[in-house]
């Protein structure tokens, strides 16, 4: 069997959660520009869990890999250490100091999925754009092992 | 940006219609074990073509603030229709009379595991192999040289054993 299908899962695991980002972010900005949009539709409630439970996960993989002290994690597949490697970097990263996605706890950016208040929703958004930034280089690689230079 | 997100988004439906097209064209010479096969990318085609609409009709809002996320989607929608272009048409386009023997055994392999029993499954001309993906289609490699034979088909045994 091919190696290939670590990166296809990761691919279409990072895929869909740039998805739920996408549609989460349109239609919250939508909202905050004063545009008329459905309350609560099914694919935007479908993306707020999708992030929220993959942002616990992040959050304990994160503190697993912390604790390790970069000693090997046993359990999760090579793509998905590199991923929380990444955003553990991106962490240390100074360019990235200023962004509340790296330097507040998770959970905390967790809660701001489900909050109603408005300085929280603009919070989340500058949050969910860096973690897209994120999952895009992290697809980027997937993407070249899978099809090559496009 | 605006402008240059309504050209890629409709470069891509042009695409996807081509490709439905040239998938439908395949639906009346298939075997009939490659017809959940067929159902499912049918189906995929449809949901990266609602996909490219709907950014097209989001663009027409003309809601700056939300360009950033259309280009982020266009390039997922994008990259999406890219890998079901390179990995999933090809099975539906090589088919021949001689697979219905390797799909029947496949089925049958699937059938008997709860996990595995509505997977569709499909052939493409590849060394021994399986893209274990879940929720979608199992694909299993064959060489052209072994597919007209029985005495590889036991080696698919090793490869439903990954994806269980």
């Amino acid at each position: 069997m091919s190696t290939d299908w670590l990166a296809a899962q990761s691919f279409h695991q990072s895929q869909m959660l740039l998805g739920a980002i996408n549609a989460l972010c349109i239609h919250t900005k939508l909202e905050l520009a004063g545009r008329k949009v459905e309350e609560n539709p099914v694919p935007v409630v479908r993306a707020r869990e999708a992030i929220a439970t993959f942002l616990g996960q992040l959050d304990k993989a994160v503190a697993e890999l912390e604790s390790q002290h970069g000693g090997l994690v046993f359990g999760k597949d090579a793509r998905q250490r590199q991923l929380v490697a990444s955003f553990v970097e991106a962490r240390h990263d100074p360019r990235r100091s200023g962004s509340t996605l790296f330097h507040d706890p998770l959970p905390d950016i967790r809660r701001l999925l489900f909050s109603s208040k408005v300085k929280d929703h603009r919070l989340l958004m500058n949050c969910l754009r860096d973690l897209r930034v994120l999952l895009e280089e992290h697809v980027q690689e997937d993407t070249l092992e899978i099809l090559g230079e496009l | 940006m605006r402008n240059l997100l309504q050209q890629s988004n409709r470069a891509l439906l042009h695409e996807l219609d081509n490709l439905h097209r040239l998938i439908l064209g395949t639906g009346g010479s298939i075997a009939p074990e490659l017809k959940e096969y067929l159902d499912w990318a049918l189906q995929y085609c449809e949901a990266l073509r609602e996909g490219a609409t709907q950014i097209s009709s989001y663009l027409n809002l003309n809601e700056d603030s939300i360009l950033d996320d259309l280009l982020s989607q266009t390039q997922a929608v994008t990259r999406e229709f890219q890998l079901f272009n390179r990995q999933w048409v090809g099975p539906l386009l090589r088919a021949r009379k001689s697979d219905r023997l390797c799909l029947r055994f496949l089925r049958w392999l699937h059938s008997t595991h709860p996990g595995t029993a509505r997977t569709p499954v499909a052939l493409r001309d590849d060394e021994f192999s399986l893209l274990p993906l879940p929720d979608l289609p199992a694909i299993y490699g064959l060489p052209c040289s072994a597919q007209y034979g029985l005495l590889f088909l036991p080696l698919f045994f090793h490869e439903f054993g990954h994806l269980l």
